[in-house]
């Protein structure tokens, strides 16, 4: 990888693609989010994709994000993509501290935060149902209890967290213009 | 040839008896509900059972839990796991997922197996992240959504057909490998009455943060990296809608419902 990705103050997304390559629509809501907690914190919004081919992916998650960085895996195109995809976001992300980390909440994000949270040894707050920037940092609203309670919850200490974030709680919306694809 | 299977489970409140409720620290107030075993848990359970049922070997219980968490792995042992271990420690109070993982991995470093199988999710926070964490802390292959589980003993090796957006995949890692399972395992068998005796002079090994080497002041409630902050209860579920109509009908009312929910 050539140069530094620049990972400093921004709210990440990790991407997920579908079979055919294409960004997935939980991806693009996701992206979304992190385009809207960006705006809110100050900050620059980015997204990781990690595929065999990543291009087409890469391309419509920067119709979300300011900055995607693209890596080609050639073990990704199989089943082991969590974690070989976690394995790379964490090298892009260990650069410098992000200001928060998204996910999807589906099996393959799970398994992705997981990763990346033992990898980097940061927390993760799980299913969100709705994520605001508050106070310097993500306030995540989580279903519980098979639905019978609400919680809100924060990161401690203004430290920087995972966040994996349940399909259909965003409309996917994309940004003014497009943002940059760099190869990584 | 045997194969040695790690099951991880944790006690979570009765989601029957509904009655979860956090305190004015935002932790969960477990003297207000009843606790249960998992419910994912005992479905990766139930897989370990079928495969030592099949194989020979021997399947040992791991919880993380308050010491009220040995009657709550009772079932797993009425069920059929031969052995338990629980990590119980009052610095553990309040822990979040990263401790969770820390103090589980430390844990199994103590074990001896094959195979680790944990459960989707919890029933309680829902995350089901714990598997993968663990997975990378202990540097094992990580095979998750799985709906069937085949072991080569012999070879060392283990297959698992994993759920995919398309159907199906099969992935095949060397033992030790961790495997997240799902409900499609298949259902869990009711404890015999045979089973339950037995349970109770079944080992568990208790545990604490000491006997792991872990130090109170890098795991546990004290050092929690994640609070609650508030809570409020969901509003109340409006009157029952009845759809009439033919089914085709019927299928779009529902599938619009659904969708103005963000439910697909």
């Amino acid at each position: 990888m050539a140069g530094s990705t620049g990972a400093q103050g921004a709210i990440w997304v990790i991407a997920e693609t579908n079979a055919d390559g294409s960004l997935a629509k939980s991806s693009a809501e996701v992206a979304t989010l992190a385009r809207t907690l960006a705006d809110a914190a100050g900050a620059t919004s980015a997204g990781i994709v990690v595929a065999a081919d990543p291009a087409a992916a890469a391309k419509e998650l920067a119709g979300y994000v300011a900055r995607v960085v693209a890596i080609a895996e050639p073990d990704a195109a199989g089943t082991a993509w969590s974690v070989v995809a976690a394995q790379r976001a964490a090298a892009v992300l260990a650069d410098a501290a992000p200001l928060a980390v998204l996910t999807g909440a589906g099996p393959d994000g799970r398994d992705v935060a997981g990763t990346l949270g033992a990898l980097l040894q940061h927390p993760t707050l799980v299913n969100a149902t709705a994520v605001a920037w508050v106070d310097g940092g993500p306030s995540v609203d989580m279903s519980v209890f098979g639905g019978k309670l609400n919680t809100t919850s924060t990161f401690t200490d203004r430290e920087w967290g995972i966040v994996t974030v349940r399909p259909n709680v965003v409309t996917a919306e994309a940004a003014a213009s497009a943002g940059t694809v760099e190869q990584a | 040839m045997p194969i040695r299977i790690v099951v991880l489970t944790k006690p979570v409140p009765d989601p029957a008896a509904a009655a979860e409720r956090l305190g004015a620290d935002g932790r969960l107030e477990r003297a207000a509900s009843p606790a249960v075993i998992n419910g994912n848990d005992e479905y990766t359970l139930e897989a370990a059972l079928k495969l030592t049922d099949a194989l020979g070997g021997e399947v040992t219980l791991l919880a993380m839990a308050p010491a009220g968490g040995l009657e709550t792995m009772r079932k797993g042992l009425a069920m059929g796991a031969h052995r338990g271990v629980l990590v119980t420690d009052p610095a553990l109070a309040g822990s979040d997922q990263w401790s969770t993982m820390q103090v589980l991995a430390a844990a199994l470093k103590t074990l001896e197996y094959d195979l680790v199988l944990a459960g989707f999710d919890t029933s309680d926070g829902v995350g089901g992240v714990v598997g993968a964490g663990l997975a990378a802390l202990l540097k094992l292959p990580l095979m998750s959504s799985a709906a069937k589980i085949e072991p080569d003993v012999d070879a060392g090796t283990v297959r698992v057909r994993r759920i995919s957006a398309t159907g199906f995949d099969v992935l095949e890692a060397p033992m030790p490998a961790l495997i997240v399972g799902t409900q499609l395992l298949g259902e869990p068998r009711y404890p015999s009455l045979k089973g339950i005796m037995a349970a109770r002079s079944k080992e568990v090994v208790t545990k604490s943060l000491a006997d792991l080497g872990l130090d109170p002041a890098t795991v546990g409630g004290a050092v929690a990296r994640t609070k609650v902050t508030g809570s409020t209860k969901p509003p109340a579920r409006g009157a029952t809608q009845v759809v009439r109509g033919t089914p085709g009908e019927g299928a779009k009312a529902i599938v619009d419902l659904l969708a103005s929910r963000r439910l697909i």
